[in-house]
């Protein structure tokens, strides 16, 4: 077993990045997990926006209807400050401000049209969405004033109005699927393939490299050990190394988010997280094939691991990826990780079906299986030369 | 001396050409990944497009008022709120079920409206924005209907005022922000050129391990010739950041020629915020190469993590992770690399240049000022201990 | 009167618990070809390294042509040449552009920094392989590469400390050559190395180091009339008795006589005629004999007598 251990001793040389790998995505596990909150969501409620108000007119007009889009939305008042503003629009950090000018309330009983101004993103859903809002507000305002009431009267008319209609949508009922409370879960696996796919890579690519440097391959080749038994060891040490780090997740995970974590769902999870294990162990291999120097690695790795969970769905998730994207990361392992991970958690918004899951697993275990077929080719056509 | 120096590092730096076939590969195999990835995104998810409905007319029933309302906003806007499609009820809900439809609106005695429930994890979804605006238009007419049958009921006379409070019109107008891009996806690219700029470090770092006794052989043949080390350190600092500079370079234009992501901003101004941060990077990576013996794989180790870190604060991987950052340790925006030049090329897209601009330029080179000299402190050292 | 280029008094240079430059005195002379002679890890290149000021010590001073050296003496290290016992090289560049590259280091004019390189290429003979990246070079070849970045600038102190470590006996007799060309031509040249013969072949002065200690200097000849052995003659029998012995070991000038293996060694300090004696007394005694051996004594045997060790079994 001497290539097996040489193998854990040449692995300490990747152990600060993977520890600091370790810590990071802890940390963002323990975010993420804390910030999830469960909402029952039986009755239709519409979307919640981030909207900026600022009110230069401080009049009761102005406070009751920034009260009513409050109902609505995540309201914050500020002062009016146009980069800071224009900043967080451009991150999505608001996704509207409205800017309520003095002489709002005169203008408003006053019969005005041009009512108030407005930072937003042209042409996306949150801004037509929430300026048809307000508009329709401000419409049934001049209605009711119109119609001889009093300002004060007219807004809470319109309020008491608005909100008769909102209570009278309907929803179509869904089957219950009892994934609640489990939020966190998914997100932890939803990102986890990043992680151990940075982890396997920095962490064994050296590794490999190291054993197939020529000056080492051919002693090691010289030695009374044969090649299928170093290979072996090799092997082995791979296994034993993606094992570990999958089982370090995995207890984080349990550390993280309790027993819940040994439902079904949360299993199907983990089984599912498993699949990263040799698709992952393959391309460390693949790339050590061609022995790459230190910093070689980290570009060849930061290249695959982000370039791979960019397009399958791992940071941005895959409804929102275009369908021609989908149609390129189909060609790869983590597209079919990350489906099941949807399904698993609802997120896709097709319920979950035990034949597709195992389909899925099934399709990865192909990837890993051709995978592995190309880094023995590769391998074999670089000793070759 | 300084010119030997230069030139002969600028000529090794060029040889290496693996090396630097990944510092410039690098961001623009990511950038084309990212092109496809985000591509469309924005226009998938973001972009207001046409929202499908049924219409059920139940036995017949019209509402001309609704109908009217409906068509006014299907013909006079562009684009158009909604496409309609009539049909009777059992065929729109299974339109609805398979997400053909985003609601029904049901005519009857009076108006529904129906939508597929959306789980509280989906809220953000497509899906859920478009049926809220359908409950908003839904609201709207309810409303007026609401309120125009009140005022009549109290005062009939009220019948001829309504026609044109009826209508459909914005009060507000919306500002002017800029004539960059608001398309927040270009942010990644942002920190895509970042990441790049801080990976400079590698080259850094191999400045500092070459200029010391205690780390290489050739470091200890240097500190034994009459080349003073900061001649030596100045030169090749330099042509490092110059040729990481033009590695850097090239990408960029093809981020902006080839793929034709809209920065906002010509490419001059790309280019000086590129140089800015490779100043830093190569600073950074200068400052940790000169930590005292340590072995080459880790120090690559950790500028590797550290780089990504910086970014994944800065948004690389989740887009709103700098504003996180803002709320919880602002001070760590501060002095983040990866957020000041993203910060950078953001500025010159929204503002143009301005002197928030010059304030994150300053920083990055503060910055590199910094690690600079607080590598220089360390390899200043005349004798080592041991070698 | 000889002119110091090198003196060291009292050097000492400890790593925490282990002493390795212990109270070294020493004294290099303008023309010297100075070899500095122990095993391996007996502090010879740390004591390089502390007079070339990258090492820190702990006690001692280090005059290097009559100044104090220290890290920006820029005007001495000029005058400085050193080849390391690794080999140090850019990769990245070509057996001219390292010679060049280095010698800039010392050299700022470019015509003669030309002329300089161009003559250290034919001196080290790499003429043709000037143009080949050091990966592509053999041992010897590299190794003669890492000389010749070392004198380029044509310095005036030349200190290589085992340079002939790993190389092949051809290039290491051309690499001797050069090093005494070099001194010829006017170079003072301090020479590190564990192999004793190197050293006695090349060097005019020698200092035997041990622990980091000075433990005896001189030239070959004075360092071997240092110790009792002088003469070493070996005799293949077949069978001796232990009285023979005791006879040879009365014998004039004989100190010493072991038989062992079929063979009769007998150690001899001084006289002239010691062989004579002996095959003399053989012959007296009808002890019939096969090959007789004379040998003088070598480095090693100094070294041996006066640690107790060869220079090779540490």
């Amino acid at each position: 077993m001497q290539v097996f251990k040489a193998f854990f001793k040449t692995a300490r040389r990747s152990l600060p990045i993977n520890i600091m790998y370790f810590i990071i995505f802890s940390g963002i596990a323990l975010f993420l997990s804390r910030s999830s909150v469960d909402t029952d969501s039986q009755a239709f409620a519409s979307v919640a926006l981030d909207v900026a108000v600022i009110d230069a007119d401080r009049s009761d007009a102005s406070a009751a209807l920034t009260g009513y889009l409050a109902g609505i939305h995540n309201l914050t008042k500020l002062e009016y400050d146009r980069e800071a503003l224009l900043d967080r629009l451009f991150y999505r950090d608001i996704d509207f401000v409205l800017i309520l000018p003095k002489g709002f309330e005169e203008k408003l009983s006053g019969g005005e049209t041009d009512l108030y101004e407005t930072m937003q993103i042209p042409g996306v859903y949150s801004s037509v969405f929430v300026e048809g809002q307000i508009n329709t507000y401000l419409k049934a305002v001049r209605l009711y004033l119109a119609g001889g009431k009093s300002l004060a009267d007219a807004q809470s008319h319109t309020e008491k109005a608005l909100n008769a209609a909102a209570g009278q949508v309907r929803v179509l009922a869904q089957q219950e699927d009892g994934a609640s409370g489990m939020k966190g879960i998914y997100y932890y696996y939803q990102f986890l393939p990043y992680v151990i796919l940075s982890m396997i890579l920095s962490g064994i690519t050296p590794i490999l490299t190291t054993f197939w440097e020529e000056g080492l391959a051919k002693r090691i080749s010289c030695s009374s050990l044969g090649l299928s038994a170093k290979n072996l060891q090799l092997a082995l040490g791979s296994i034993v190394y993606c094992f570990g780090i999958w089982a370090l997740f995995q207890l984080i995970a349990r550390i993280f988010y309790g027993n819940v974590l040994f439902r079904e769902t949360g299993l199907l999870c983990m089984a599912n997280s498993i699949m990263i294990l040799p698709a992952a162990a393959a391309i460390a291999l693949i790339i050590s094939c061609f022995h790459p120097s230190s910093s070689m690695v980290s570009m060849c790795n930061n290249v695959i691991t982000l370039g791979m969970c960019f397009l399958c769905g791992v940071f941005i998730p895959q409804q929102q990826l275009g369908s021609n994207v989908c149609a390129v990361s189909k060609f790869l392992p983590f597209y079919w990780y990350i489906r099941n991970n949807d399904l698993v958690s609802g997120f896709g918004g097709t319920p979950f079906a035990g034949g597709a899951y195992w389909e899925n697993i099934g399709v990865q275990a192909l990837f890993a299986a051709a995978l592995f077929a190309l880094a023995l080719s590769v391998s074999k056509y670089r000793r070759g030369k | 001396m300084f010119w030997h120096e230069f030139v002969y590092e600028i000529r090794r730096l060029l040889r290496q050409k693996e090396e630097l076939f990944w510092v410039l590969m690098f961001p623009v195999i990511l950038g084309t990944l990212f092109y496809f990835a985000f591509g469309s995104i924005n226009n998938t998810t973001e972009n207001f497009h046409t929202i499908p409905v049924a219409v059920c007319r139940e036995n017949g029933a019209d509402n001309r008022a609704f109908t009217e309302t409906l068509t006014a906003l299907c013909e006079e806007t562009c684009p158009p709120y909604f496409d309609v499609s009539e049909t009777d009820f059992h065929t729109a809900k299974k339109m609805l079920q398979e997400n053909k439809v985003r609601g029904i609106f049901r005519i009857g005695e009076e108006v529904t409206l129906l939508c597929a429930s959306v789980e509280a994890e989906n809220m953000n979804s497509t899906l859920a924005i478009e049926q809220s605006i359908l409950e908003m238009f839904f609201q709207d007419y309810r409303a007026s209907e609401t309120a125009v049958t009140e005022l009549i009921a109290e005062n009939p006379a009220f019948a001829q005022k309504m026609p044109g409070l009826l209508e459909t019109v914005s009060y507000g107008s919306p500002k002017k922000l800029t004539d960059g891009n608001l398309d927040n996806t270009v942010q990644y690219f942002y920190n895509l050129i970042a990441m790049a700029c801080l990976f400079t470090s590698f080259a850094g770092a191999y400045i500092a391990m070459n200029n010391q006794a205690n780390l290489s052989a050739l470091g200890a043949r240097k500190c034994i010739s009459p080349c003073r080390k900061s001649v030596s350190v100045a030169a090749q600092f330099g042509s490092g950041i110059l040729t990481q500079f033009v590695c850097l370079a090239v990408p960029v234009v093809y981020l902006v020629y080839v793929l034709g992501i809209k920065f906002g901003v010509g490419l001059p101004l790309l280019f000086l915020t590129v140089f800015a941060g490779c100043v830093t990077g190569v600073a950074f990576g200068f400052f940790v190469g000169c930590i005292g013996k340590v072995a080459e794989g880790t120090k690559v180790g950790i500028l590797v993590s550290s780089s990504l870190f910086c970014c994944f604060l800065s948004g690389l991987m989740f887009g709103n992770m700098r504003n996180v950052v803002e709320k919880f340790c602002p001070f760590l925006n501060v002095i983040n690399p990866a957020v000041r030049i993203s910060d950078s090329f953001l500025t010159l897209n929204i503002y143009g240049v301005n002197g928030r601009y010059f304030g994150n330029l300053f920083a990055l080179f503060l910055m590199a000022a910094v690690f600079l000299a607080a590598g220089c402190m360390m390899i200043r050292r005349k004798t080592y201990a041991s070698i | 009167m000889a002119v110091p280029v090198i003196k060291i008094e009292n050097l000492v240079k400890r790593y925490k618990d282990l002493i390795a430059v212990d109270h070294f005195n020493i004294q290099i002379n303008e023309g010297d070809i100075f070899g500095l002679l122990g095993p391996n890890g007996s502090g010879k290149t740390t004591t390089i390294h502390c007079i070339l000021s990258l090492l820190s010590f702990d006690k001692g001073t280090i005059e290097v042509f009559g100044e104090t050296m220290r890290p920006d003496s820029y005007e001495l290290k000029r005058q400085i040449g050193i080849v390391m016992q690794n080999v140090a090289v850019f990769d990245a560049l070509t057996v001219y552009e390292n010679i060049d590259y280095f010698c800039g280091l010392y050299v700022r004019d470019k015509k003669l920094r030309r002329k300089y390189v161009e003559e250290t290429i034919d001196f080290v003979e790499l003429g043709q392989f000037r143009k080949f990246y050091p990966k592509k070079l053999s041992g010897g070849l590299l190794r003669r590469l890492n000389i010749a970045c070392g004198i380029a600038h044509k310095p005036k102190l030349i200190i290589l400390d085992e340079p002939t470590v790993a190389v092949d006996p051809q290039s290491r007799n051309k690499i001797l050559e050069g090093i005494a060309e070099l001194n010829r031509q006017g170079a003072t040249v301090i020479y590190t190395s564990h192999y004793m013969e190197e050293v006695e072949q090349l060097c005019t002065r020698i200092a035997i180091m041990d622990h980091g200690k000075n433990i005896a200097a001189g030239t070959a000849d004075e360092l071997k009339q240092m110790i009792k052995k002088s003469e070493k003659i070996s005799i293949e029998l077949s069978a001796v008795s232990e009285a023979d012995i005791g006879n040879i070991r009365a014998l004039p000038h004989v100190y010493d006589a072991v038989f062992a293996k079929r063979q009769l060694n007998i150690a001899c300090s001084g006289g002239r005629h010691n062989l004579i004696h002996i095959l003399n007394y053989l012959q007296q005694h009808d002890i019939p004999f096969g090959r007789v051996y004379s040998e003088l004594p070598t480095l090693n045997d100094v070294f041996l007598e006066m640690t107790g060790r060869g220079l090779r079994d540490v």
